[in-house]
């Protein structure tokens, strides 16, 4: 838990997040950019979304999310720009892939063969 | 001179345990050539290991810049309370914290137990071994005695986040949680060597609950600082040091639960050892996790790749010995057949639930690690993972939980089940439609959230109900589980208000200027510059209103660290049982008259804390009775 605090110490010594110049007027369009900025990842700190930091890049990435849904594009279409320019990395929750599968089979096999352990007959 | 009899002790406390290494590890040699006593192994390194916290301490207080940990981790002006908890504010110091835990609970079973004198020695023979284990790896990566010269006149700072009271007691909860693991991995180990004898369930006991109680603390505390000082109302973040702390806690809850059938029915003892063995090597992970730094790579914090091989290999080799002691027990242990409708069918769905979560967690955290180093894929895996397999898991952990209580021993029938508590699932219409009635204009999963935490306290309390119904005592066990499941419910509430039912209002605000937000006024008064003993903090000073008369003046900061150049913000909170009124102040805007102000309004968050402290107090009312019913 000490060491989660140096961690914090360089993201979050400085302001938090969002400014207030950032907030887009349209509540609707602000509230789908809160949603979108969650799942992505700021590429340059320790598990914080660019939501809740203050690095450049975080605040550029909220920047790029606004202007585009400013346009009328969907988070689908966002989603998949942003994840084009940056790599999975940005993104929070991975796409499914081979490579990825293991994250959800992993626990899945591991609930099954656990149910079985306690419900098996003799 | 202090600090080398500080490293003496240290030194002493590995030569001693060492004994009960070697004796661990030669156990097939014919003993009477070498007959020891663990008890007073036991009480000698606790007490070095004492002294030698204490001669560390003192180097603190008095700032012996000589050391290096004191050089780089206080400084002169620093406050005493902070010199004091500076002491385990870096990794050295911790590290030994660590090892003054785990012989400190030795120290107490070999003092408190109702154990045989030749259990207890076994169980103290592991117990020494792994203080050994630790106390090399201090020593040898990780000596907080270590000296430079010269010297320098004056230290650097106490990372400023650490200087806050919140925090600042959070790490020996955590620890004598986590360590406390250490003597019910002994217990266990100790057991499967001495033929698992049905008395070894009464000694764990009292030892699983008391460490879990600190762990829940040490949780609670941790999210609680989070909440305060991070400055943007957050309190989980499913950090991977987050997750650390969270795995053993889960397989301990597992075991709470588990311990009690294994108490009364003789059954899950196989399992109830597994766990226990489980449990401590998850602590150990966490430290590896933590300490070795290999899932974290930008990072301010200097990692050294040897500590995080020595941890590794200490990991295996005490997950190895466990392993190993289980495998070749050499007993077979009696099995019952479960249904999944009885009170043995629910608590192996609250093992299942709380095992599989534990399990994804673990996934989590390392999967990105796996994939770098197999798929060489760089992945990332946070908040969005974690709640979208969080989720569906509630659902039916929450039934059980509800459904546990009212279950038979045995073997019950649905129906009957469903009859005997008919007036409570009718209760659970009327108060959904209430929460419903209240919240619809909220997003449907609070209202879903709510509802069932509002289920979990009212079939607890309706458990009680039906006690004084039939004119009964409610019997000390049922309370103490009463009281944490309705924590439990709390803790939902608490957390489904302060994520999903938040309402901000972030603006540049004038001097002047007031804001609504929820039933408050928030008046912003202006900025004053206020000088601490080692900062200096622009503090924000607020007047809250309701309805027109002032019920508080709030006063967030900004704090400017001198001697790390660092900044933190402090929030100012006014709670009440509705939620938190929450002002963070920012940085002054060019035109000088405006300040970025953040305001937040998050509901219920103070259930969140009241619920870890039902937990606590649960866990403890499970404490004293498993104290008293030797």
């Amino acid at each position: 838990m000490i060491i989660f605090i140096f961690f914090m110490n360089i993201i979050l010594s400085e302001a938090i997040a969002i400014e207030p110049n950032e907030i887009l007027k349209n509540k609707e369009l602000e509230a789908q950019a809160r949603a979108i900025g969650k799942e992505l990842r700021c590429l340059v700190c320790q598990n914080e979304d660019i939501q809740n930091s203050n690095a450049d890049i975080a605040k550029d990435l909220r920047k790029i999310v606004r202007i585009k849904l400013e346009k009328g594009e969907s988070k689908e279409e966002i989603m998949d720009f942003i994840h084009s320019k940056y790599g999975d990395f940005v993104l929070f929750s991975p796409p499914l892939r081979l490579d990825t599968a293991g994250l959800w089979l992993l626990p899945i096999s591991f609930f099954i063969l656990l149910t079985f352990y306690f419900f098996r007959k003799r | 001179m202090i600090s080398e009899i500080g490293f003496v002790f240290l030194t002493l406390t590995l030569v001693i345990s060492s004994f009960s290494f070697a004796q661990l590890i030669y156990s097939h040699v014919n003993s009477r050539f070498f007959v020891l006593d663990h008890l007073k192994i036991t009480n000698l390194i606790f007490f070095f290991t004492l002294s030698s916290f204490i001669s560390l301490t003192y180097s603190f207080l008095i700032s012996d810049f000589s050391l290096n940990v004191v050089a780089q981790n206080s400084n002169s002006q620093l406050p005493t309370i902070y010199k004091f908890t500076g002491v385990w504010g870096n990794h050295e110091g911790s590290i030994l914290l660590w090892l003054l835990v785990m012989t400190f609970f030795g120290f107490l079973f070999s003092k408190n137990s109702s154990a045989t004198e030749e259990f207890k020695n076994n169980v103290l023979k592991i117990q020494n071994s792994l203080c050994f284990l630790v106390v090399s790896f201090i020593i040898f990566t990780s000596n907080p005695f270590e000296k430079s010269f010269p010297y320098p006149i004056e230290g650097s700072d106490l990372n400023p986040l650490l200087q806050d009271p919140g925090l600042a007691i959070h790490p020996p909860f955590l620890y004598l949680g986590y360590v406390g693991f250490s003597i019910i991995y002994s217990i266990s180990v100790a057991a499967l060597s001495d033929g698992v004898k049905n008395y070894f369930i009464k000694i764990l006991k009292p030892w699983v609950f008391i460490s879990w109680i600190f762990l829940t603390c040490g949780i609670g505390l941790g999210s609680w600082w989070a909440y305060y000082e991070l400055g943007w109302g957050g309190f989980w973040f499913w950090d991977p040091v987050e997750n650390a702390s969270l795995l053993p806690w889960l397989t301990a809850s597992a075991l709470l639960h588990t311990i009690v059938v294994a108490d009364k029915k003789k059954i899950f003892i196989n399992w109830t050892i597994i766990l226990s063995i489980l449990t401590f090597i998850l602590s150990l992970l966490g430290t590896f996790l933590v300490r070795s730094g290999v899932l974290v790579s930008v990072h301010a914090f200097a990692n050294d790749p040897t500590r995080g091989v020595y941890i590794l290999l200490l990991l295996a080799s005490i997950s190895f010995f466990g392993i190993f002691k289980y495998v070749n027990k050499n007993i077979q242990l009696r099995r019952a057949d479960i249904t999944l409708i009885s009170r043995e069918g629910m608590i192996s769905l609250n093992n299942i639930f709380m095992l599989s979560l534990t399990f994804t967690i673990l996934v989590g955290t390392i999967y990105p690690l796996f994939a770098s180093v197999l798929f060489n894929s760089k992945i990332s895996v946070g908040a969005p993972f974690f709640n979208s397999i969080l989720m569906p898991v509630m659902f039916p952990f929450i039934a059980g939980m509800i459904i546990g209580p009212y279950t038979k021993w045995g073997k019950d029938d649905l129906i009957v089940l469903l009859n005997r508590i008919k007036v409570l699932i009718l209760c659970f219409f009327i108060i959904s439609l209430l929460v419903w009635y209240l919240n619809y204009k909220t997003p449907i999963l609070s209202i879903i959230f709510i509802a069932l935490g509002c289920w979990i306290i009212f079939s607890s309390l309706f458990e009680v109900f039906q006690f004084i119904n039939k004119k009964l005592r409610v019997p000390k066990k049922i309370f103490a589980q009463i009281t944490a499941h309705i924590g439990i419910g709390l803790l939902i509430i608490g957390a489904t208000g302060s994520s999903i039912l938040k309402q901000e209002k972030i603006q540049f605000q004038e001097v002047g200027q007031s804001l609504k937000i929820k039933n408050f006024d928030v008046e912003f008064l202006g900025v004053k510059k206020i000088e601490g003993p080692n900062y200096i903090s622009q503090m924000g000073v607020f007047s809250i209103k309701k309805q027109g008369e002032q019920i508080k003046i709030l006063r967030p900061e900004k704090r400017f660290y001198n001697a790390g150049k660092q900044v933190t913000t402090e929030a100012a909170i006014h709670s009440s049982i509705f939620g938190d009124l929450y002002i963070a102040i920012g940085d002054v805007h060019e035109d000088k008259t405006k300040w970025t102000t953040r305001i937040w309004f998050n509901p219920f968050t103070i259930w969140i804390w009241i619920g870890v402290f039902l937990l606590a107090s649960g866990g403890s009312l499970s404490f004293l009775n498993s104290l008293s019913r030797k």
